[in-house]
C-alpha cells in the first residue's frame, strides 16, 4: 500500500509505522538528520506527542528523535503494514 | 568561531609533535553526544566538571593530565558531535582542531547500545587517516537488551584497537591506558586512510576531485557538505568541485550526504554482522518512564510536579546542615568576641567577616541540593524530555529549542549559560537567550529567597521558592516574545533532538559534580562575598560618632523603594548585590547587627521590621534586577556591544522594580 | 581612634582596593573566563584557586 508524495511524517498518526521514502527541505536540515542515522529505507514510527502537536518524537532505529511538525513535513514516508 | 574558541584550542604549542620527546602524548576524545565521553576523561583526568546529558554542553573543549607508568598523557575533551562534516558551531570546534593540531591519538567514544549510528562518526575518522582507538561504552546496556558485540571480532575488521570502557567505574581503565601506551609508542601512524565503495555517480565525482590533486577524504567530505567545509581548494580545484556537485544534483534528488551516507551505514552493516549479536535496527526506545514523562497529557503536570518536589526538598532537607552550620559559626564568633580585647580588628572579625561570612556559608546545604537534583534530572536524561514538553511554549516566544540548555543552565551560574549560547547560530535567538538569561535565577540568589522565605512563610517556602523560578521563567518568555517582535530575525534555524535513553546517574559522578559545585560556592565565598561584607561593614562603621555613611547612603537612596515597603537596610543590600547576588543575605546579617550571632536574632529583627509583602517583593526584585558583575562582563563579551549591557541593566531595574510593586500590593491585600 | 585601629583600618582600605581593582580588571578582561581562575589556564596562574 503506497501512498506515494501525499504522506508525510507530520500526517502519520500516532499508533502507525512508516518507512522514509525520500527527505526534502533545506541542506542543513537533510544534513542534520542524516547525521542522526535518519535516512532513506528506514523505518519511523511516533513514539510521544506534546501537548499542542508539536514537536512529536519518533523512533528511527535505536533511538527517539524530537521533530517539529514543519521539519517532519519534509519527511516523506510510505504506510507499512 | 570566537577568539576564546580559538585560544582554548590553540594548546598544541606545549606538546611540539615533532619532537623525539616520547614522554607526553597528546590524546582527543571525540563522540557523539551522551555517549558517555565526559564521564570517561572524568576518569581518566580526574578533573571535575559537568557531564551534561544534553547535547552541546562542551562548547570549549577541555583538558586534562593523566600520568601511566612514567609517560604523561594529555587529553583534550572535544564537543560532543555526530559527525563531522555538518556546518553547527561544536563540529566546525572539532572538525578544526583535527586539521589544525593533529593530536598523538584519538580516542573515539562509542554508545555500544547504539553502535551503528556512532561508527558513521569513526568512518569519517578512518577516512581522514587519523591514528584512532575505540573505546565502547554502556556494554553494559547492550547486554540488558540481550546483546553482544565480539570487540575482537570488530577490532579484527576495523583495524582499530578497540576496547571496552565505562564512565562509572575505573574497572576498565588500567587496560585502556596501557592500549594508549601501546599506540603512543609503537607510532603506527595509518598511512592510508579507510576506503568505502559510494554510489558510482559519487564515486565519479571524488574520482574527478582526486585528479586534481585533492585527497580522497576532502572530496568526500566536500561534497558531504555540499561545499560547506573549507579545504583552500584552489580557483581550479574549486570550480570543478561545484560542477561534480551540480551534476550530482542533477542526477539524484537525495542530498550528496545522504549518498555518502548510505555508503557508510553500508560498509557499517557489514562490520556488525560479523561482529555483533545483532545488526538488525530494532528500536529500543520505549520504555515505561517515557509513557508517563512524554506523556500528551500528564507530561507536563509531572514536569511542574517534579520542580516543586524539587524547590521544597532544597528548602526542608537543606535546613538540618545548615542549623549546624549556624551553631559553629556562631560558635566560633562568641569565642573570637570572648577572647579578644575591644578594638576595630575585632569588630572586623565579628561584626563584618563572621556574621557576613558565615551568614551566606549557613546556606551552602541548599545551593548544593539543587545543584544535586538538577544535576540528577539532567544525568538521568529527563531533561531532554523536559526541552521537548516546553519546545511549543519556547518557540511561540521566539526561542530556538537549543536555547533550553543555557536556559537550564543558568539556574546554576548565568555566566557559563550565557557564553554556552554560542551553540546557537542563528544571532537573533542567540542574542535573545543572552538577554533572557539573568532572569533564570541562578544559584546565587538562592540563599537570599531561602533566607527570606525561612523568615516570612516558613511554612509554604517550597511553594514560594517554585512561584519565584516560575515568575523568572515567565518573565523570561515574555521579555523574549517582546525582542522577538522588535529584532529583525536574519534566517531559521531547524531544531532536531535526539532524546537521549534513560540512564541510571552514576553515583560517583553525581558526587563529583556536587563536591565540584561546592567548591566553586566555598570559593566565592572566600572571595568576593568577604571583600563584600567587609566593604558593607566599613560602611556601616564610620564614622564612629554620628550616622554611619551606609545609613546616609541607604536613606538617601530609599525613597525609590518606599513604595515596596523596604527600610534603608534592603535598599544597601540590594546595592551591594550589584556585585554578586549573595552579597545581599551578607548585606542583611552585617546590618541588621542584632547582638545575636546566629540566624534566628536576625530572622527575629527581620521579622520585626519588615512586613510580609515586603519580603515577597524583596525575593522579587532580588529575582529580577539587574545582572551581577561577572554576568555584565560575560554579555559585554558575548555580545560585542555595551549597548546590549545597557538595555539588559535597565530592562532588569525596570521590571524589578515594577514587578516588586505589583507582588507588594497583591500581597498586601492578601496576607 | 587608637593608632592599632587606624594601622588596621589602613589596612583594610588598602586591600579592599586591590582586591577590587584586581576583580574587576580580571571580570573585564578579554583574557579571562567569566567563571575565575579556578577552571582556565590562560596565563600562568592557571589551575590556582583565586
Amino acid at each position: 500500500m503506497i501512498f506515494g508524495d501525499h504522506m508525510t511524517l507530520a500526517q502519520l498518526n500516532s499508533r502507525q509505522t512508516a518507512r522514509i521514502i525520500s527527505i526534502t527541505g533545506p541542506v542543513a536540515l537533510r544534513q542534520r538528520l542524516v547525521a542522526l542515522g535518519v535516512l532513506k529505507g528506514h523505518t519511523i514510527s511516533v513514539a510521544a506527542t506534546s501537548l499542542f502537536g508539536s514537536p512529536r518524537t519518533y523512533s528511527v532505529g535505536k533511538q527517539q528523535v524530537c521533530l517539529r511538525s514543519k521539519e517532519a513535513g519534509y519527511i516523506h514516508v510510505e504506510l507499512q503494514a | 568561531m570566537s577568539p576564546d574558541e580559538s585560544a582554548a584550542l590553540s594548546f598544541s604549542d606545549g606538546t611540539d609533535l615533532s619532537s623525539s620527546d616520547n614522554s607526553a602524548f597528546t590524546i582527543a576524545l571525540i563522540g557523539n553526544p551522551n555517549c558517555g565521553k565526559t564521564s570517561l576523561f572524568n576518569q581518566l583526568t580526574g578533573a571535575r566538571q559537568r557531564t551534561g546529558n544534553m547535547a552541546g554542553v562542551t562548547v570549549t573543549s577541555r583538558e586534562g593530565n593523566c600520568e601511566w607508568r612514567g609517560v604523561e598523557f594529555h587529553f583534550i575533551d572535544l564537543p560532543g558531535v555526530y559527525s563531522l562534516s555538518n556546518s553547527r558551531v561544536e563540529e566546525k570546534v572539532a572538525r578544526d582542531y583535527l586539521i589544525d593540531s593533529p593530536p598523538d591519538l584519538i580516542l573515539n567514544v562509542l554508545d555500544a547500545s547504539n553502535l551503528a549510528r556512532n561508527l558513521a562518526l569513526t568512518t569519517q575518522l578512518m577516512e581522514q587517516g587519523l591514528p584512532v582507538v575505540l573505546a565502547l561504552n554502556m556494554l553494559d546496556e547492550l547486554e540488558k537488551q540481550g546483546h553482544s558485540v565480539a570487540l575482537g571480532s570488530l577490532s579484527e575488521s576495523l583495524g582499530l584497537p578497540v576496547l571496552a570502557s565505562d564512565g562509572r567505574s575505573k574497572k576498565y581503565l588500567p587496560e585502556l591506558l596501557e592500549q594508549l601506551l601501546v599506540v603512543c609508542r609503537t607510532e603506527q601512524c595509518a598511512e592510508q586512510g579507510l576506503h568505502i565503495e559510494y554510489e558510482p555517480h559519487l564515486e565519479q565525482a571524488i574520482s574527478e576531485l582526486e585528479a586534481l590533486g585533492i585527497v580522497r577524504w576532502m572530496a568526500v567530505r566536500w561534497l558531504e557538505s555540499s561545499g560547506e567545509n573549507d579545504f583552500n581548494f584552489d580557483a581550479n580545484q574549486l570550480s570543478a568541485a561545484q560542477s561534480a556537485l551540480a551534476l550530482l544534483g542533477s542526477r539524484h534528488d537525495e542530498d550528496p550526504a545522504e549518498m555518502v551516507a548510505q555508503g557508510r551505514y553500508g560498509y557499517i552493516h557489514g562490520l556488525l554482522h560479523k561482529s555483533s549479536s545483532e545488526h538488525r535496527d530494532q528500536s529500543s526506545a520505549d520504555h515505561w518512564l517515557d509513557s508517563i514523562a512524554l506523556n500528551r497529557w500528564l507530561g507536563i503536570p509531572v514536569f511542574l510536579g517534579l520542580l516543586w518536589l524539587m524547590f521544597e526538598a532544597t528548602f526542608t532537607l537543606g535546613g538540618y546542615p545548615a542549623d549546624w552550620i549556624d551553631t559553629s559559626v556562631s560558635w566560633v564568633g562568641e569565642q573570637v568576641a570572648s577572647l579578644m580585647p575591644e578594638s576595630l580588628l575585632k569588630s572586623l572579625l565579628v561584626d563584618g567577616l563572621i556574621a557576613g561570612v558565615g551568614g551566606v556559608l549557613v546556606f551552602l546545604p541548599n545551593v548544593v541540593l539543587l545543584f544535586l537534583f538538577i544535576a540528577l534530572l539532567e544525568q538521568s536524561g529527563y531533561m531532554a524530555r523536559a526541552a521537548f514538553l516546553t519546545d511549543n511554549l519556547m518557540s511561540k516566544v521566539g526561542l530556538h529549542g537549543k536555547a533550553f540548555v543555557p536556559l537550564v543552565m543558568g539556574f546554576g551560574c548565568n555566566v557559563p549559560a550565557i557564553m554556552s549560547a554560542r551553540t546557537i547560530e542563528e544571532p537573533r535567538a542567540r542574542l535573545i537567550t543572552i538577554l533572557i538569561n539573568p532572569f533564570m535565577s541562578c544559584s546565587a540568589r538562592l540563599p537570599v529567597y531561602v533566607l527570606l522565605a525561612g523568615i516570612f512563610f516558613a511554612e509554604q517556602a517550597g511553594t514560594v521558592l517554585f512561584a519565584l523560578y516560575m515568575l523568572g521563567i515567565l518573565v523570561a518568555f515574555g521579555v523574549a516574545a517582546v525582542l522577538a517582535r522588535t529584532i529583525p530575525e536574519q534566517h531559521d534555524e531547524t531544531f532536531i533532538m535526539e532524546l537521549p535513553p534513560w540512564r541510571m546517574p552514576s553515583i560517583r559522578s553525581l558526587l563529583l559534580h556536587v563536591w565540584d559545585k561546592a567548591g566553586d560556592f566555598l570559593r566565592k565565598i572566600g572571595g568576593v562575598i568577604l571583600v563584600g561584607s567587609v566593604l558593607i561593614w566599613l560602611l556601616q562603621s564610620f564614622p564612629q560618632n554620628g550616622t554611619p555613611w551606609l545609613e546616609q547612603l541607604g536613606h538617601f537612596v530609599a525613597p525609590l523603594f518606599a513604595p515596596m515597603g523596604f527600610g534603608w537596610q534592603e535598599t544597601v543590600a540590594l546595592l551591594s548585590g550589584f556585585i554578586a547576588k549573595e552579597v545581599i543575605a551578607a548585606s542583611l546579617v552585617v546590618v541588621y547587627q542584632t547582638g545575636m550571632s546566629d540566624m534566628a536574632g536576625l530572622q527575629a529583627a527581620m521579622g520585626e521590621s519588615l512586613a510580609p509583602a515586603s519580603g515577597l517583593a524583596l525575593m522579587v526584585f532580588t529575582l529580577l534586577y539587574m545582572p551581577c558583575l561577572a554576568t555584565i562582563a560575560t554579555i559585554q563579551r558575548e555580545t560585542g556591544s555595551w549597548r546590549w549591557v545597557g538595555v539588559s541593566i535597565l530592562m532588569g531595574l525596570v521590571l524589578a522594580w515594577i514587578g516588586a510593586w505589583i507582588v507588594f500590593n497583591l500581597a498586601s491585600i492578601w496576607i | 581612634m587608637t593608632t592599632f585601629d587606624l594601622t588596621v583600618l589602613l589596612l583594610i582600605l588598602a586591600s579592599l582596593g586591590w582586591w577590587l581593582w584586581r576583580y574587576i580588571a580580571r571580570t573585564f578582561s578579554a583574557k579571562c573566563p567569566g567563571s575565575g581562575c579556578h577552571s582556565c589556564n590562560g596565563c600562568s596562574k592557571g589551575g590556582r584557586p583565586d
